[in-house]
């Protein structure tokens, strides 16, 4: 089938979901795997529509409810390419147990935060990740309290994989998601993702300066675009590197930690699944 | 001590009682397989503590084996016990408040905590004389006793054991067998502990009476399971290799036998972080073309209902067994009901009723997954197999099922759906043609929850919505076209009929064979699909006089049961419901039958 028949986004104009949408789209055909082999779930949200307005194998569930959902199919279709869309409310606030989970039991996919700072879909509340201070339908007289830090939480459960990426770092997100594919296990893709309908200013996205990549060569390359920007090393194997990372005041953008080592709950499961007792002889052992 | 009869079937009830922790559910085996070997029906049920070791000697720490025996198949527990042998007379004493035992019942009474409790043992032994029965202390053997001291307490339910089979004059190999059976990871040494203290009981046998055992001719292939083993055993024979659950008593057993047996053929359990999770696993998996379940009880299913209703929308197979408990909220977890009927018809947002199984036997246990496989994968649609707690921890001997080792849905055998009074299905409506698994097609499915057109795109216009609908409604109709009125069970020509679901068709019809034994003209109906129901039963329930349902779930004279107000619903007929308990015990024969009597002259 080809995108032609596909069908077309109803996003606002200038919303990054379109950048995150075209990068996994460059992804896959990047990544040589039939279509027909490839999933996308997604949550509820303006990010959860992305499965419908690709040319793969979709499914968008229900609010939060993307981890489990795609549980079941990592864990009895290992072959297939799974990717995850979920939004900040979506991952963080209804589904946030379901992510705790997913990256403690690290099946194998690619999960990608599609992080706006708000609930956009529902015309702006606010979500777990809404800046203090940040008026919003909910909390008009400004959010109450500070933002929680996803990396931080994402980082408390032994993750195996998490990158800072950005809608508009169309190339830095590209080696983000390729990094985050070719890892086997839960890859956590956290994306900053502008929504210009509620929220024009967030981020700082003009300013080339201002973003700090992180250098490795195990890690993501820095985006090309970004001259003025500053470098950083980080070994991605250092977990309390990777902590303080988390705690900085500046936003660093790239792999913020790798463990190739986790185990894998779908490895696990898998090779347990491997008899072919007869069935026939099921009842056997009721027998008087 | 004799046997009561209610019309030609000859039964007799008897229990075991003791502290938590003691073996009493072990005794309480051994003696069923006992039994069976040697030629009785047997039907038993578990007193289970709701805590895992409560304190000694308090009413929470009972724990025990409500054992049936009788000369033809039976499939309840009866009305009244017998015989009772018990640990202390607290046990007694708890126990009795249920009310579930004969006037003359015979109660054999360990006397060892009498030297401390004398007082308690007094007011007890009273309480059973002035309701009409006896009781016989007695005193486990010197020998013996030391020998149960070395063991640290332990080896006592093997000397009740022995007391209970010298008593019912069951073979002494067949109870041997039996103990090396149950027994058999036990050491040697231990073992040869046990059956010395099972030899001690037998001894003492003779001093405290007998009982001439009910006897049936054997079985063929006798197997003896609980309902949850049954419907594991079953899922695996009815193809499904996934199993996706979160612990909840009472479902939890089926997701322990699985953890065992799925991965040996070549499947798993997977325990989910919580209900939600475990039922959108199962539909995931279930998405990605593998035959998948999930287990829970009352609160998970609770849980589960947003997306029952999105596989509906989607239109993803999928099988939930809900294996019922007690009451709203926490309830009784481990008492029994029939209280989510309601919820598994009717429990989500916008209009999706759901195609429900019930089971009634450990027989029904085995083929319900099947047939619920069956019609989720051919209506694209969520089925849900109601069970509970009765039936789930319920023992009953029954001959071998026959394995079917269900590939394609489509090769089911008919008497399998005819066990749930259903026939094949005419081809069925679906909402999307392209139901393929990934990887099986270029033609890419993509499924949301949102309403779509036949193309699967989303769709918010006027007739796509009235037409998804319809189609929904008319898998519904397709397995209510499929489906046969229930064989009448009695007299035929009676104007009042007695109709129930699920665990209450043993009760049911040894009511009504008890009732017809004494002159009543009345008739049963049993349903093993409880929704969609027969498009024919409105013009059978009307042919009739009165209508009634006898349901294990709160209903009165004023306000219809679940079933009946479900019967209402569907066939516009005055139905009413005579027996609507809901004390978290089984329905019993005799309940029914008082209730219809009263009624006759009330
Ligand atoms: C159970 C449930 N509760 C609430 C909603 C309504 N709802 C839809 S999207 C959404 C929030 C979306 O925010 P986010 O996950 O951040 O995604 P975004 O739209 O910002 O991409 C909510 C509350 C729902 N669909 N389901
Ligand atoms: S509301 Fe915000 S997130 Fe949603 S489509 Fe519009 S710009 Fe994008
Ligand atoms: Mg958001």
């Amino acid at each position: 089938m080809a995108d032609s028949t596909m069908e077309a986004p109803r996003w606002c104009k200038g919303c990054g979901d379109f950048g995150i949408l075209s990068a996994l789209k460059n992804d896959m055909a990047a990544s040589g795997i039939a279509p027909e082999q490839t999933v996308h779930v997604s949550g509820i949200g303006c990010s959860g529509r992305v499965p419908n307005y690709i040319n793969s194998y979709g499914a968008h569930t229900l609010h939060g409810r993307a981890i489990p959902f795609a549980t079941g199919l990592i864990l009895t279709r290992p072959e297939l390419q799974v990717y995850i869309e979920s939004g900040d409310g979506d991952a963080l606030s209804i589904g946030g147990n379901h992510l705790l989970h997913g990256i403690n039991k690290n099946v194998n996919c690619v999960f990608v935060l599609f992080n706006n700072e708000l609930y956009a879909l529902t015309k702006s509340q606010t979500s777990p990740t809404t800046r203090q201070g940040h008026p919003t339908n909910t909390q008009p007289d400004g959010t109450w309290l500070p933002p929680i830090n996803p990396l931080r939480i994402v980082l408390g459960f032994s993750p195996s994989f998490v990158a800072n990426t950005a809608d508009w770092m169309s190339d830095h997100l590209a080696h983000t998601l390729a990094a985050a594919r070719e890892h086997q296990g839960f890859s956590f893709v956290h994306v900053f993702q502008r929504c210009p309908h509620y929220d024009p200013n967030a981020f700082n996205h003009r300013d080339r300066s201002w973003p700090v990549f992180l250098t490795d060569e195990a890690g993501i390359p820095p985006d090309k675009r970004y001259k003025d920007a500053a470098n950083e090393a980080h070994d991605p194997t250092d977990y309390h590197a990777a902590m303080r990372l988390a705690d900085s005041a500046h936003t660093h953008f790239g792999l913020i930690y790798k463990d190739a080592d986790k185990p894998r709950y779908d490895s696990i499961l898998q090779a347990a699944a491997s008899g072919s007792a007869p069935e026939s002889e099921l009842l056997a052992h009721f027998r008087l | 001590m004799s046997n009561i009869s209610t019309s030609g079937l000859h039964s007799h009830r008897f229990e075991i009682l003791m502290d938590a922790g003691c073996g009493a559910q072990k005794a309480g085996d051994i003696l069923i397989r006992a039994l069976a070997w040697h030629g009785c029906r047997v039907y038993s049920e578990p007193v289970i503590p709701a805590e895992i070791s409560p304190p000694v000697r308090t009413p929470p720490a009972l724990s025990g084996a409500v054992i049936r025996i009788a000369s033809a198949p039976i499939q309840s527990i009866g009305n009244a016990t017998e015989v009772i042998l018990a640990q202390h007379e607290m046990n007694l004493e708890t126990r009795m408040l249920d009310g579930e035992y004969a006037a003359d019942v015979i109660v054999l009474l360990d006397a060892h905590d009498s030297k401390r409790h004398g007082d308690a043992y007094d007011r007890v032994i009273r309480q059973v004389d002035a309701a009409g029965g006896s009781v016989q202390l007695f005193t486990v053997v010197p020998e013996a006793e030391a020998l149960i001291r070395s063991l640290k307490g332990a080896g006592r339910n093997l000397y009740y054991v022995g007391i209970l089979s010298g008593v019912y004059g069951i073979d002494e190999d067949h109870v041997v067998q039996a103990i090396r059976r149950v027994f058999s990871r036990l050491s040697a040494e231990k073992l040869a502990l046990n059956l010395e203290l099972f030899h001690y009981g037998r001894s003492h046998a003779p001093a405290l009476g007998c009982v001439l055992p009910v006897c049936a001719e054997r079985l063929e292939s006798p197997i003896l399971l609980d309902g949850n083993q049954a419907i594991s055993a079953g899922a695996i024979d009815a193809g499904f290799r996934f199993l996706s659950g979160y612990p909840i008593t009472p479902a939890s057993s089926i997701l322990h036998a699985l953890a065992h047996d799925l991965p040996r053929c070549g499947g798993m359990v997977h325990q989910a972080e919580d209900e939600i999770a475990a039922v959108g696993a199962m539909l995931g998996a279930y998405f990605g073309g593998t035959p998948s379940f999930t287990v829970t009880s009352g609160p998970g299913f609770s849980l589960k209902q947003e997306f029952l209703g999105y596989a509906q929308m989607a239109e993803l197979p999928g099988v939930v067994v809900d294996v019922q408990r007690a009451g709203p909220s926490t309830g009784m977890p481990t008492k029994t009901e029939q209280s989510d009927l309601e919820i598994a018809v009717h429990g989500r947002h916008g209009q999706n009723a759901a195609i429900v199984l019930s089971v009634a036997n450990v027989s029904d246990c085995f083929y319900a997954p099947h047939v619920a496989r069956y019609l989720a994968e051919t209506l694209r649609t969520p089925i849900t197999i109601l069970s509970d707690f009765h039936v789930a921890n319920s023992f009953g001997v029954v001959n071998e099922m026959r394995s079917c080792q269900l590939d394609d849905v489509a090769d089911i055998a008919t008497d399998v759906l005819e066990r749930f009074d259903l026939q094949p299905l005419a081809v069925a409506p679906l909402i999307h043609p392209n139901q393929a698994a990934p990887g099986h097609s270029p033609d890419m499915r993509r499924i949301t929850g949102l309403n779509t057109d036949s193309e699967g795109s989303i769709s918010y216009r006027a007739e796509t919505a009235q037409q998804a609908h319809a189609t929904r409604v008319a898998k519904l109709d397709a397995v209510r076209d499929a489906l046969a009125v229930p064989t009448i069970h009695g007299d035929t020509a009676a104007g009042v009929l007695l109709c129930g679901w699920g665990s209450s068709r043993g009760a049911l019809y040894e009511a009504v064979d008890e009732l017809a034994a004494a002159g009543v003209r009345i008739a049963g109906m049993h349903f093993h699909t409880v929704f969609p129901l027969p498009q024919a039963l409105t013009s059978v329930l009307h042919g009739y006089d009165q209508v009634f349902t006898v349901e294990q779930a709160y209903g009165d004279a004023r306000h219809p049961g679940p079933f009946a107000a479900l019967l209402r619903q569907e066939t516009a007929c005055d139905v009413r419901t005579l027996v609507g308990q809901a004390t978290g015990r089984p329905l019993t024969p005799g309940t029914i039958v008082d209730a219809v009597k009263e009624g006759a002259h009330g």
